[in-house]
């Protein structure tokens, strides 16, 4: 999980990444340290309850951003239970950064059926 | 039984039309004229329910047509047809809450649910009669050139208008973009129409779009300061519970006036529906209530700098935007392909203003 997050820093605008899972908190974070644990789960479990209201709104649902004065979240489900959040700048570059999700979504999927 | 005149040229589209609407025979009567002059015989002799209209046509054209529906029967619901708006423009049409527009060639059975609507609203919903700002509107999709005399209670004014666009305006003492800014958002206005446009110079220089927007906005602040002076004066009542704020309906004109956004519905403080587009709009039924304690949240959590919007976008590519205001909140559904960048700006800006 780490080298994925830190791939995702790589791109122009992103401060860092987290990852999320239901019931169990934060599984990895290379944000800044100003971002501790406990408030990355704050952050975390807000986010599941929008994603949770993005689904039950829209069937299709993919991915929810959001746009505060001087920075965006960008959050996306990677798997059953896990998702993925993202801190940028508002200068960030979207496309460059839905690709990389993209990416991992699949690359996570891939993971997870040689697991299962 | 209820009455629609249909006004066009082609005897072919007519005829057709005809024998599609023959199936609802027992809900309404159709007549048929093939221009303005025959249709305002009809109108004169026989009390109409709907016009639906073609703008462009010999003799009499629709513009003239519909001058002296704004003269004569101004609470006429109207439905007028073109095949010559820009895309941009005929999407803004489409989305006017004063008349309904339909692009030729006609979609029969989207002008078959066009006219339930139109005999639905009876001039009193959304689909009103002509007002001066469609009118000037549709002039727009057709590049017209003329000279228009406004009668309405405030006095009569003269508008130039050269390839669609507002080029000049006269009204009392004020002329130019003075006049125009004035003229343009008059609601009881009776439109008569010269066909030359007897102004050269374009002494207004703003598209007209942008003109209509900034004319309502300022129609709106005005309403507004006159609201407050006028609770000023008056003495302290007893209390009352709170009344959701007025549907801002310069909002609901400009949101309609953004190309890139394909349905917008307005939310109240207590998340009522308050307004939406004209047409279909799916995101009318969103529930806002689930997203707003989550992101009350997250916005209490993260102090770092205030919320201002959320995206949301989907496997088929739709982007959906979320705006928090303080008096309301709007949802957004943009075309494929849209931005959501610059919708998010363009939005913000508006908001700001």
């Amino acid at each position: 999980m780490t080298y994925i997050i830190d791939e995702l820093k790589m791109i122009p605008g992103v401060l860092g990444a987290c990852f999320v899972q239901a019931n169990v908190g934060v599984t990895a974070a290379n944000l800044p340290a100003v971002f501790k644990k406990e408030r990355l789960e704050l952050i975390g479990n807000a986010l599941a309850k929008i994603y949770a209201a993005g689904a039950a709104t829209l069937n299709d649902f993919s991915c929810l951003s959001l746009h505060f004065d001087e920075s965006v979240i960008v959050a996306r489900a990677v798997g059953a239970d896990t998702f993925c959040f993202v801190i940028c700048d508002p200068a960030y570059n979207l496309n460059t950064l839905i690709t990389s999700l993209d990416l991992l979504q699949e690359e996570i999927g891939d993971h997870s059926d040689r697991e299962g | 039984m209820k009455k629609v005149l249909i006004v066009d040229d082609e005897a072919s589209f007519l005829l057709s039309l005809k024998d599609v609407l023959k199936a609802h025979r027992d809900k309404f009567e159709i007549l048929t004229a093939e221009n303005g002059s025959v249709a305002v015989d009809l109108l004169r002799e026989t009390s109409f329910d709907l016009l639906v209209t073609d703008l462009r046509m010999p003799e009499m054209n629709g513009f003239e047509l519909l001058a002296w529906v704004s003269r004569h029967q101004p609470q006429l619901p109207v439905i007028a047809m073109s095949a010559f708006g820009t895309p941009e423009i005929e999407a803004r049409l489409k989305k006017m809450d004063t008349l309904q527009f339909i692009e030729k060639p006609v979609d029969l059975p989207l002008l078959e649910k066009a006219i339930f609507n139109g005999l639905k609203a009876g001039g009193k919903s959304f689909i009103r009669g002509i007002t001066l700002a469609t009118f000037l509107q549709l002039m727009n999709v057709e590049k017209k050139n003329c000279t228009l005399k406004i009668a309405a209670p405030q006095g009569p004014a003269y508008l130039f208008v050269a390839s669609g666009e507002l080029i000049d305006a006269e009204y009392a003492n004020t002329k130019g973009l003075e006049a125009a800014l004035e003229i343009v958002s008059w609601d009881d206005a009776e439109i008569e129409m010269d066909g030359i446009c007897r102004r050269q110079d374009d002494v207004i220089k703003l598209p007209l779009g942008h003109l209509l927007i900034e004319a309502f906005r300022i129609k709106d602040e005005t309403a507004e300061e006159d609201k407050k002076k006028a609770s000023e004066g008056s003495p302290i009542l007893p209390t009352e519970p709170v009344a959701s704020a007025p549907v801002d309906s310069a909002l609901v004109r400009t949101l309609s006036g953004i190309t890139s956004v394909q349905e917008f519905a307005i939310f109240d403080t207590q998340q009522g529906l308050a307004a939406t587009n004209t047409g279909v709009c799916t995101i009318a039924t969103f529930d806002i209530n689930a997203f707003t304690e989550a992101l009350t949240a997250i916005a209490q959590d993260l102090d770092w700098s205030q919320y201002r919007s959320m995206a949301l976008g989907t496997t088929k590519r739709n982007r959906y935007l979320l705006f928090n205001q303080p008096q309301q909140q709007l949802v957004l559904k943009l075309k494929p392909g849209a931005q959501a960048a610059q919708v998010l700006k363009e939005i913000e800006r508006i908001v700001a203003l």
